[in-house]
C-alpha cells in the first residue's frame, strides 16, 4: 500500500465537502473531495486546540476542536488509538497544535449532509510562528486548486489528463477532476475570499509583533540608561488600562458564540480606544492566551 | 547452421522440459537429435516442435500460431504472448518465495514500438544484446502497468538482427531529465563530472569497469562503463547507443562496446549543471533520482528514531533479542531520526544520521544518552515537527513509496513577513 500524502486544505473547504470515495477493496484508502479537489486521505494541519471532550465514560473516545482563520477541523480519537486518545487530554487549551491526520466522513442515513472529521496520527504542540506558516501555504496550495478548477470550467470535458497537460500537479489534476462532477464551481468566489482573509489574518499578526517588539525595545534601551527620559511605567500603565477595556467588552457581549472583531472596536471607541489602539490590544490579549479567534473575525476568551 | 545456434536451439528445448527430463539428457544429445531434423530440411521451428512433443512437452500452441505483438500493444492478462524484441538488460534478482530464497531474472526488452520490462522465473536462453523471438509468454498488470512474465511454456528463439526494422535500434535523443529506465538507447552529451576506475570479477575473470557521474543542463546521472572509452573528468563527451538500466531503482546510463563516446568541443559549464529541484510528488512517480534536492515538512517522527544499538558485527540494529544474524551481541549505541518529510503534493521517508540529528537538535549523541526515550522523543518532536526541512541526495523508489538519502539536511526557518508579500501577489492573479 503506498503511503498517501498529506493535503493542505483550511478548515472551511475540508468541512464543505460532501464527496467521499471509498476503495472496493477490503484495505483500499477512502478519501473525503473537497469542493477545490483535494482527494484527501491524509491530512496536515496547524491551530489553534480550542477544546478536549471526553465522550466516553472510561475516557476511551473523545472530540477535539482545532481552528484556523477559516473555520474548525472536529478531530474524534477512540480505543483503537489508546495512545492518542491519551495524549490529546494531556493538552493544555488553547494551544496552537501541528496535527497530521486521516481523512474521516460521515453520511447520517437520513438526508445528503456529510461530515468530514480527522482521526488524528500525530499531534505536537507548535509556535505561533509555525502556525502562520501553515496558513501561507495552504493559501499557496489553495489558490493552485483554484486555478485547476477556474481552467477546469473552461474545457469541454474535465480529464486529469487535460488538465496535467496544461500544466497542473498530478494530485490536483486527480483531484479537480472528481470534484468538477460534483460541485457548483461558483463556489469559487468563497473560497478567493477566503484566501485574503487569512493572508489579511497574518500580517494583521506580524503588524502586532512588530509593535510590541519596538515597544520591549525602547524600554528595555531606557531601563540600560542612568537617567530615564520618559518612565517606561507609563507605557505599561496604557497597555494595561486598554487590555482592561477590552477584556471587559469581550467578556460582557461574548455569549456562547464569541464577539465580531467589529463590535470590539465599536464598543471600545465609545471608551475612548481608537481602532488601531484596539488591534494591537487583542493582538496582544491573543498574545498572552487570554483570548482566542475560534473563526475568523470573531473572538472569545480563553 | 552454426554450431553455436544450433546449441541455442538446443539449450531452448533444454530450458522447456522438467528437471527429471533435464536431467536425463544432455545438450549434446538435443543438438545430435535435432541436426538429424535439420540435415533433412526440416524447419528449425518445426524440429524444435516435434522434439519437444517428443520429450512430452505440452505444445498446444506452437509458435507461429500467434500473431506478433508490438511491445506498445501488448494488453494486460494476456495469454500466449509473441513478441520479436532486442534484450536490452538482463539481470538476475534474488527474492524470497516461501521463505526460501529464489533466483528470478528481469530486464528490458525493445522493440520498434518501445520498451518493456519482462520477469523470468528461469534462466531465459538469451543474453543482453540479443535479438529473440518470444513465444507463450503473458501479461499480468502490476500497479497499473503492464508487466511481461516468463513462465515454463515461454519459447525463446534467436533471430537475425534484421528481424526487427532499423529504427528499432536508433538511439534516443534525450537531455538527462528525459530519462527514465524504460528509455533504452539513447544518444546525449554530458559532462563527465567525476570518474573512477573499478576492478570486477565477472566469471572469474578480472574486468576493468568505470563509473561516474554524468551532467548537462537539466541534471546528473549515474554512468557505468564496461570499456575504456579514456573518459576523463571535466571533458565534454557526445555519447551515441548507451543504454539505460535501472540499477537500486535509479536510471543509470551503461556504456559498452555498442557505445560510441567522443570528445565533443562545445564544453558543458559545470555551473550550468543544477541540481535539480523536485515536487515531492515527482518522486513518487519516477523510479528513483539521482542528485535532486528536495524540501518539505516533518509530518512525522517515526519508531525507531532516537538512541539505538548496532551489531558490532554487521552493523543492523538490533532487536530486543540481539542481532538476526550475530545473536547476542555488545550493541554499539547510534542515534538517527526516522522521518516522513511531506510538502503537502507528495511525501518521502528519510532517515538522518546521527551527525545530521546531532545538528538539527542542538544535542549531542551523549546528552540524548542520559534522556530517558519519551524525553528524547518530545525533543525530536519540538525541533522538527512541522517545520520545513530542505535535503539534497538521492531518492529510491519502493512499495510503500520513497525514501530519501539526504546527503544533506537543513531545517528552514521561512521568514514569514517576507512571505506574506509573495502570497500577496500570487492572489493578486485571482482577482
Ligand atoms: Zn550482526
Amino acid at each position: 500500500m503506498k503511503r498517501e500524502h498529506a493535503w493542505r486544505v483550511f478548515a472551511m473547504e475540508y468541512n464543505d465537502a460532501m464527496v467521499s470515495l471509498k476503495g472496493e477493496e477490503k484495505m483500499a484508502p477512502s478519501y473525503v473531495v473537497t469542493p477545490l479537489g483535494s482527494k484527501v486521505n491524509r491530512l496536515f494541519f496547524v491551530g489553534v486546540l480550542t477544546d478536549v471532550e471526553v465522550m466516553s465514560e472510561d475516557g476511551s473516545f473523545v472530540r477535539a476542536h482545532v481552528s484556523d482563520p477559516t473555520g474548525v477541523f472536529t478531530l474524534f480519537s477512540g480505543q483503537y488509538q489508546p495512545e492518542m486518545t491519551e495524549k490529546l487530554q494531556s493538552f493544555d487549551v488553547p494551544s496552537f497544535v501541528a496535527v497530521t491526520g486521516k481523512s474521516r466522513s460521515y453520511q447520517p442515513e437520513d438526508g445528503d449532509a456529510m461530515y468530514a472529521s480527522v482521526r488524528p496520527e500525530q499531534i505536537v504542540e507548535v509556535t505561533a510562528s509555525l502556525r502562520d506558516q501553515w496558513i501561507l501555504e495552504t493559501i499557496i496550495h489553495t489558490k493552485d486548486r483554484i486555478d485547476a478548477v477556474k481552467e477546469a470550467s473552461s474545457m469541454d470535458t474535465v480529464t486529469a489528463d487535460a488538465l496535467l497537460n496544461v500544466g497542473f500537479y498530478k494530485p490536483i489534476a486527480e483531484g479537480v477532476s472528481i470534484a468538477f462532477d460534483h460541485y457548483d464551481r461558483l463556489l469559487v468566489e468563497k473560497y478567493v475570499q477566503m484566501l485574503q482573509d487569512a493572508v489579511d489574518y497574518v500580517s494583521m499578526g506580524e503588524q502586532a509583533e512588530a509593535t510590541t517588539t519596538k515597544l520591549e525595545g525602547s524600554s528595555s534601551e531606557s531601563g540600560a540608561g542612568t537617567e530615564p527620559k520618559m518612565p517606561t511605567t507609563t507605557v505599561d500603565e496604557q497597555d494595561e488600562e486598554a487590555e482592561e477595556i477590552v477584556m471587559n467588552v469581550i467578556k460582557s457581549q461574548e455569549g456562547d458564540d464569541g464577539i465580531s472583531w467589529d463590535e470590539i472596536t465599536k464598543k471600545c471607541e465609545k471608551e475612548g480606544l481608537d481602532d488601531v489602539r484596539v488591534d494591537e490590544t487583542l493582538n496582544s490579549l491573543m498574545d498572552k492566551g487570554l483570548i482566542y479567534e475560534p473563526v475568523l473575525g470573531t473572538i472569545k476568551t480563553t | 547452421m552454426t554450431n553455436e545456434n544450433l546449441n541455442q536451439h538446443a539449450q531452448d528445448i533444454l530450458s522447456r522440459l522438467d528437471d527429471q527430463k533435464k536431467k536425463a539428457i544432455s545438450a549434446q544429445e538435443v543438438a545430435e537429435e535435432l541436426e538429424k531434423f535439420l540435415d533433412y530440411g526440416v524447419p528449425v521451428k518445426q524440429a524444435k516442435q516435434t522434439l519437444l512433443k517428443k520429450f512430452g512437452v505440452n505444445t498446444s500452441v506452437p509458435p507461429g500460431s500467434v500473431e506478433r505483438t508490438l511491445l506498445a500493444d501488448l494488453q494486460p492478462n494476456t495469454r500466449n504472448v509473441k513478441l520479436v524484441a532486442q534484450v536490452v538488460s538482463i539481470n538476475p534478482k534474488e527474492i524470497m518465495v516461501k521463505g526460501q530464497p529464489r533466483t528470478i531474472f528481469s530486464g528490458l526488452l525493445r522493440d520498434e514500438s518501445g520498451t518493456l520490462p519482462f520477469t523470468a522465473w528461469d534462466k531465459p536462453a538469451m543474453n543482453e544484446g540479443d535479438i529473440v523471438e518470444i513465444a507463450n509468454a503473458y501479461t499480468r498488470e502490476w500497479r497499473g502497468k503492464v508487466q511481461l512474465n516468463f513462465g515454463n511454456q515461454v519459447m525463446i528463439e534467436q533471430k537475425e538482427k534484421d528481424a526487427l526494422p532499423k529504427e528499432t535500434f536508433e538511439p534516443k535523443k534525450v537531455t538527462i531529465n528525459e530519462i527514465t529506465p524504460l528509455v533504452g538507447t539513447v544518444e546525449m552529451s554530458a559532462k563527465v563530472l567525476s570518474v573512477e576506475e573499478k576492478e570486477i570479477m565477472v566469471d572469474e575473470d578480472k574486468k576493468t569497469m568505470f563509473t561516474g557521474i554524468l551532467g548537462d543542463s537539466t541534471g546528473k546521472i549515474p554512468f557505468t562503463a564496461w570499456e575504456d572509452f579514456k573518459l576523463s573528468k571535466e571533458s565534454t563527451v557526445h555519447i551515441k547507443g548507451g543504454y539505460v538500466k535501472s540499477f537500486r531503482g535509479m536510471p543509470q546510463v551503461n556504456l559498452d562496446e555498442n557505445a560510441e563516446v567522443k570528445k565533443q568541443k562545445k564544453q558543458i559549464k559545470e555551473s550550468d549543471i543544477p541540481t535539480r529541484s523536485l515536487h515531492l510528488f515527482e518522486l513518487n512517480n519516477k523510479q528513483g533520482m539521482y542528485d535532486v534536492s528536495v524540501s518539505g515538512r516533518v509530518i512525522e517522527i517515526q519508531q525507531g528514531s532516537g538512541i539505538i544499538l548496532r551489531c558490532p558485527e554487521c552493523n543492523q540494529v538490533l532487536r530486543e533479542d540481539g542481532c538476526r544474524v550475530h545473536g547476542k551481541v555488545d550493541g554499539i549505541p547510534d542515534l538517527r531520526i526516522k522521518c516522513v518529510v511531506d510538502d503537502g503534493t507528495g511525501s518521502v521517508k528519510t532517515i538522518m544520521n546521527k551527525d545530521q540529528a546531532e545538528r538539527v537538535i542542538g544535542k549531542t549523541m551523549d546528552e540524548c544518552k542520559q534522556m530517558n526515550p519519551e524525553e528524547l522523543h518530545s525533543l525530536l518532536n519540538e525541533s522538527l515537527f512541522a517545520r520545513v526541512v530542505s535535503m539534497k541526495g538521492n531518492s529510491l523508489q519502493d512499495f510503500y513509496g520513497s525514501t530519501f538519502l539526504a546527503d544533506t539536511i537543513e531545517v528552514v526557518d521561512e521568514d514569514v513577513k517576507s512571505k506574506v508579500d509573495h502570497v500577496r501577489s500570487l492572489l493578486e492573479e485571482l482577482e
